[in-house]
């Protein structure tokens, strides 16, 4: 069986970097295209046309908000001492969307955080509604150390070590 | 760090305390090796299979949408075993409203969000086989019994070895619409100009695999692990509305009475033309489409020595052929596509066809059947012998991105390579899906890259499977699990599988023993039933390259490729030369760092005592280290004469020496290739064999020499190893941007089609 068949992937990776010069989380979420498509219009009318999209497309927007629904991140920090005393909730930006010729999409992103603290939470379940055998992946680089781990439907959220 | 390396160098032994566990030999994995099957992965002396021919009337009833058939089955048993009954498959009982596919589904009640989803959950379809009767050929009812997807027929008397046994199965089921509830056949409505396209397989009755590995092939058909079937030969009489156009496994026998004359020219045409000709082109695939005969046509087909049968019908069906000469034989290359499916179709289809037949016959075996079709099918793409059904489709304007040009190269080039995996090398792929997917994968990427220089294909190259492997192993599989329990299908048995025939190809028995071994694996098992075990051993067998540690590695584990390296040692050789010896001293002395105490001292000490007092400085003070004396000229002299010439020789080639330390973080084990880049800039690449890692599988170490400094050391600088982590892989250390540094890099973001409006503006003076 062949390739078309968006259904033998069933699988979106993350790669999520904290810049220090810029205090910014930043990185790139992946999917098959056509399940994105199919994820943020269940019905089908967007398949075929991420290809097109440019970053003025009120789509990108609706997938701006889909991966911030479905990628989310909670860390500590601080905001008026060096005591953790808060859990911070941010939204990513879509910055950019690439479609690849293997049939692949890229979606850059990036979150401004003002300190970043232990504990971090890692929510992706971005598909999994759709495709129940969805599984997610992600690689998160802090000052050179990079820690990968898997989020499948019944268990799509992480603590994220800072090292 | 640089270091001074003395002349005498001891010899450490090394003891290992790691028990040899990656590079064990395939022992217990492997079944024993017997008569028919050797330990070399070729077939034995007493090799058998069984053979299954088939006489079948069909029709197709487009009003309905349901297909009725007749089959006469002559089953002949070339096994020494003694048979009491019969199996056969009833694949479409997978659309049985029992079926246990619908039943072992996991579903969670967040699943369904809308009452769409819940109206499809319900939806109920009554696409099962309907047996109407099972008889000898004298008409005598046979005794039998439908396991879910499997039929058993008790046999009055046992059929012995060497005997063939006739009956026939008359059924009917109706068609499913592909496009509703799935399917890898059945058809589709176009409702705009309301014709259906059938797409339409393992559709009948048909033999299970009896053989010496399994028996009786006994899995029930789930809808993910796909088939395997005897080979036997088939004569099929299709008859659908007069006006359709019909595509099948095999040649047609009454092109006489089914094409018009201008039809059969143009097809004599096609069978010497080097590019597509058509044979009903889409004006008149348009025009047929409003006609809705009411008579019907018989086509009729026979097919010799293949495991299946499958057919495609329409009204709908633009025609297109042309000839490849594959050895000595002119292979017939067709393809079938309504009007949705142009521009592309029209232009690609017929020539991947050819391309991909002549492509795979080259790393394979001579493509053997004498035609190859491709039918156009939205969304899917799947294989039959000598007929495939794909998807890529334009938008309804006609224009189309390029990854859909792309999807439609690749699924095209995929399905037709299915023709050898496994329609010819007839692996079982309800059991092992990678031995067919993963095969043909491998060898699909081989034919795109010929299609086109620097084809971004989906998988081959070993980079493209490393964020699939990376990391946690939880959610993911070894290639060795069964068609049904595999985790991540399309990465497991289509990617990984592919990638680790392409390092085997590109780094680790390299092209020529590779391509050798790989087509002694397809000449000795074509139209045979091989295992994964008589894939792993012919590949040693032919090459002489013991790959168990391989196998081991990337088909029963889930561990990954992370090798860092983790340290760089600089040395020189100690000439013994007092002169060289000691300005050399003398340098690196002066080059050490110096504590900031003792620089600002310099300045703000204006004298110290032994400056002022001369008496305090004694030998030891006033002695000169570097200042080379008699005695050590004795000495060096002395070194000389006891010296061997060659070894005076080699002290006097100023060798750079570097002692670089591996880890096997991932736990897979590969070869080291290590790009060496010099002072001078030149380069040079270090391949060192996996067994390097034979006795430490987790830390290695190995000393390189060379005539010039060298500036960096880049381990897998052709991402040939899937090595999933290119951060710990350079000296001195070096990160490698990530996707989005590189995004943020590039310049030009917009649309290329929008670009090129704005410079035609441009040019036009707009």
């Amino acid at each position: 069986m062949g390739g078309v068949s968006a259904h033998e992937f069933y699988f979106a990776y993350a790669e999520l970097s904290y810049n220090e010069f810029t205090n910014n989380l930043e990185g790139t979420l992946i999917f098959s295209t056509h399940d994105l498509e199919k994820a943020i219009e269940p019905n089908g009318s967007l398949i075929g046309l991420f290809d097109k999209l440019d970053e003025s497309s009120p789509t990108t927007r609706l997938i701006e908000a889909y991966l911030n629904e479905h990628f989310k991140l909670s860390y500590g920090c601080a905001l008026d001492s060096n005591a953790v005393d808060v859990i911070c909730i941010s939204s990513f930006t879509l910055e950019g969307l690439v479609t690849q010729l293997n049939g692949t999409i890229e979606c850059y992103i990036s979150m401004p955080v003002n300190a970043l603290y232990a504990p971090v939470y890692c929510q992706f379940n971005a598909l999994m509604e759709q495709f129940p055998l969805q599984q997610n992946k992600l690689t998160f680089t802090y000052r050179q150390h990079k820690e990968t781990v898997n989020f499948i439907a019944i268990d799509t959220q992480h603590t994220l070590k800072l090292q | 760090m640089k270091k001074h390396l003395y002349l005498i160098i001891f010899a450490f032994a090394i003891s290992s305390l790691s028990a040899q566990t990656k590079f064990a030999q395939l022992g217990q994995e492997l079944p024993t090796a017997n008569a028919y099957r050797t330990a070399s992965g070729a077939p034995g002396h007493e090799y058998y299979q069984q053979k299954a021919d088939y006489k079948m009337d069909i029709v197709l009833d487009d009003e309905k949408q349901r297909i009725d058939g007749f089959e006469t089955i002559t089953y002949t048993n070339n096994s020494p075993d003694q048979l009491d009954y019969l199996w056969l498959q009833l694949d479409q009982n997978l659309f049985d409203e029992q079926s246990d596919t619908k039943l072992i589904e996991i579903e969670h009640m967040e699943n369904f969000k809308s009452v769409g989803d819940l109206r499809k959950r319900d939806f109920k379809y009554d696409g099962g086989f309907k047996i109407e009767q099972i008889t000898n050929t004298s008409g005598q009812a046979m005794k039998y019994f439908i396991n879910k997807t499997m039929l058993r027929i008790d046999l009055a008397k046992p059929l012995m070895p060497g005997q063939n046994i006739s009956f026939q199965v008359k059924w009917w089921y109706n068609i499913n619409d592909r496009m509703q509830v799935g399917g890898r056949s059945g058809y589709e409505y176009f409702d705009i100009d309301q014709n259906y396209l059938y797409t339409i397989a393992q559709f009948f009755p048909r033999m299970c695999v009896y053989n010496d590995v399994t028996g009786w092939q006994n899995k029930q058909f789930l809808g993910r692990g796909e088939f395997t079937l005897p080979f036997g030969d088939y004569i099929v009489n299709i008859t659908v509305p007069a006006d359709h156009i019909v595509g099948a496994t095999g040649e047609c026998q009454n092109y006489a009475t089914v094409l018009t004359a201008e039809q059969r020219k143009r097809y004599e045409m096609a069978k010497k033309s080097d590019s597509p000709v058509l044979i009903i082109t889409q004006q008149e695939a348009e025009a047929a489409e409003k006609e809705h005969a009411q008579k019907t046509k018989t086509w009729t087909y026979k097919a010799t020595n293949v495991r299946d049968f499958a057919f495609a019908s329409s009204r709908k069906f633009i025609w297109d052929a042309q000839k490849q000469t594959v050895g000595n034989k002119d292979i017939l290359c067709m393809s079938y596509y309504p009007k949705e499916g142009n521009p592309l179709w029209e232009r690609y289809s017929t020539k991947l066809v050819a391309h991909t037949i002549k492509t795979y016959s080259k790393y394979t075996i001579d493509y053997p059947y004498p035609v190859a079709i491709s039918v156009h099918s939205k969304w899917i793409g799947m294989e039959y012998p000598m007929i495939c059904f794909n998807g890529g489709r334009p938008e309804a304007d006609g224009t189309y991105s390029e990854g859909e040009k792309y999807g439609m190269w690749g699924v095209i080039i995929h399905e037709v390579g299915h023709n050898f995996f496994p329609m010819i090398i007839n692996s079982d792929e309800r059991q092992w899906t990678w031995m067919d997917e993963g095969l043909n994968t491998f060898v699909q990427y081989l034919t795109e890259q010929e299609w086109e220089r620097d084809y971004p294909s989906r998988r081959g190259p070993a980079y493209l499977i490393a964020d699939y492997m990376r990391g946690d192993v939880n959610g993911i599989s070894p290639i060795m699990t069964n068609s049904e329990s595999i985790k991540q299908f399309g990465n497991n048995a289509y990617g990984k599988p592919a990638t680790a025939l392409n390092i085997l190809r590109e780094t680790v028995m390299g092209r020529e023993l590779f391509d050798f071994a790989f087509k002694t694996y397809c000449q000795r098992w074509a139209f045979k039933h091989p295992t994964p075990a008589d894939f792993f051993r012919t590949m040693e067998d032919a090459s002489a390259v013991d790959l168990d540690w391989f196998w081991r590695g990337w088909f029963y584990t889930t561990e990954h490729v992370d090798i860092a390296l983790t340290d760089v040692k600089w040395f020189e050789l100690n000439t013994q030369n007092p002169n060289l010896e000691k300005d050399f001293l003398q340098k690196q002395d002066a080059g050490k760092d110096v504590f900031i105490g003792a620089t600002r001292n310099k300045t703000a000490i204006e004298q110290t005592i032994n400056e002022k007092d001369p008496q305090i400085d004694d030998f030891y003070a006033k002695r000169n280290i570097y200042k080379v004396d008699a005695l050590d000229q004795q000495a060096y002299q002395k070194f000389l004469s006891n010296a061997k010439a060659e070894d005076q020789q080699y002290l006097a080639s100023s060798k750079e020496i570097y002692e670089l330390s591996f880890e096997n973080i991932g736990g897979l084990v590969m070869p080291l290739i290590i790009e060496v880049t010099f002072v001078d800039g030149t380069k040079k690449v270090e391949r060192i064999p996996a067994e390097i890692w034979r006795i430490q599988e987790q830390k290695v170490s190995k000393v390189f020499i060379y005539d010039q400094p060298v500036v960096s050391f880049r381990l897998d600088p052709f991402l040939e190893t899937a090595d999933t982590d290119l951060d710990n892989n350079t000296w001195p250390p070096k990160m490698q941007p990530t996707r989005y540094q590189l995004y943020k890099q590039e310049q030009i973001r917009e649309n290329p089609m929008q670009r090129q409006q704005r410079l035609e503006k441009l040019e036009n003076g707009n």
